[in-house]
């Protein structure tokens, strides 16, 4: 019955495409993760050296009193 | 190196672009590049392996500019740049290895091979990251940066061979750019399942993932050498800091 056919062929070809999509998932999450990690340690330690540069900016203010 | 302020704008204007063209490349690479024949859409992988491969190289590549520059003219700017290029490189050299070895389990049916591309890149990770332990353990501000120069010359030839290595060697890795050997790349033994670009929607789909990682790379190199201009003034600071407090006590 060629509608039954075609149907049979679509959920071939898309279980053929889709039967490594973990391996997909997986690969985009890791990559994402790295660079997650990164853009976070950048914001990390820019906000430690904004934090070490006021501490800098009220001793001195302070000595000059 | 440039002004506080246009720094600031340009971290801004990247960070944007960075991100649209990132969200861009993810549309491209899920809605309009077409479904790989013999691997299915796992093969997608493909366009942010390859785009993260090549950033990371380029970025290796401007830190051995930069550091030509600096035993040039001897200016702090060189050093600041080498170090914020091999710190992303670095970074996307991880996210492409990692991200080939997720795809190299259903491809190979492996998570790793010792093969020379695969060995290479390996060396390749090492010798990056020993150059910031060579940093670390250098008090001298101007000898850091002359050994650290020298060195990320140096360590290019890394990235040269494990590029060169599928060319020349019998490797299962495929070759994507410029033309190669049959025996190199295994074809005749049947290692390579992948044969290259299927059509014309997946050379464009990398273009965009490419330029997408490069403009992320150049905001990233800016952030990080924002981050890095904090740091010299944070130092200069407690340099301040420390002799009048010593000044204070004597």
């Amino acid at each position: 019955m060629p509608p039954l056919f075609f149907l049979t062929a679509f959920f071939q070809a898309a279980e053929v495409a889709n039967r490594f999509n973990n391996y997909l998932v997986l690969g985009y999450f890791v990559m994402w993760l790295i660079a997650v990690v990164y853009i976070v340690s950048l914001a990390v330690r820019q906000r430690n050296l904004k934090q070490d540069l006021q501490l800098m900016g009220r001793i001195l203010e302070e000595e000059e009193k | 190196m440039i002004t506080s302020t246009r720094l600031d704008k340009s971290v801004r204007i990247f960070n944007w672009a960075a991100a649209v063209s990132i969200f861009i490349a993810l549309l491209v690479i899920f809605f309009y590049a077409p479904v790989e024949k013999t691997m299915g859409n796992v093969q997608r992988i493909f366009y942010f392996h390859v785009g993260s491969a090549w950033v990371g190289a380029i970025a290796f590549f401007v830190a051995l500019a930069a550091g030509v520059l600096y035993l040039r003219n001897n200016n702090r700017k060189w050093d600041t740049l080498a170090l914020a290029s091999v710190e992303i490189g670095l970074v996307f050299l991880t996210m492409a290895t990692v991200a080939g070895s997720v795809w190299g389990k259903p491809a190979w049916n492996t998570w790793w091979l010792w093969s020379p591309r695969l060995t290479l890149i390996t060396v390749a990770w090492l010798t990056y990251a020993a150059y910031f332990m060579l940093r670390g353990a250098i008090e001298d501000e101007e000898r850091r940066g002359r050994f650290a120069a020298v060195y990320v010359i140096v360590a290019f030839v890394t990235i040269i061979m494990a590029y060169v290595s599928v060319r020349i060697l019998r490797d299962i890795h495929p070759v994507v750019v410029g033309g190669t050997m049959e025996s190199a790349q295994g074809a005749s033994e049947g290692l390579q399942e992948f044969s290259g670009l299927d059509s014309a929607k997946m050379g464009i789909t990398l273009m965009v993932s490419t330029t997408a990682f490069s403009l992320l790379y150049i905001a990233w190199l800016l952030n990080r050498i924002r981050l890095q201009q904090l740091s010299d003034a944070v130092k200069d600071l407690k340099v301040q800091v420390t002799a009048r407090l010593q000044g204070e006590h004597a």
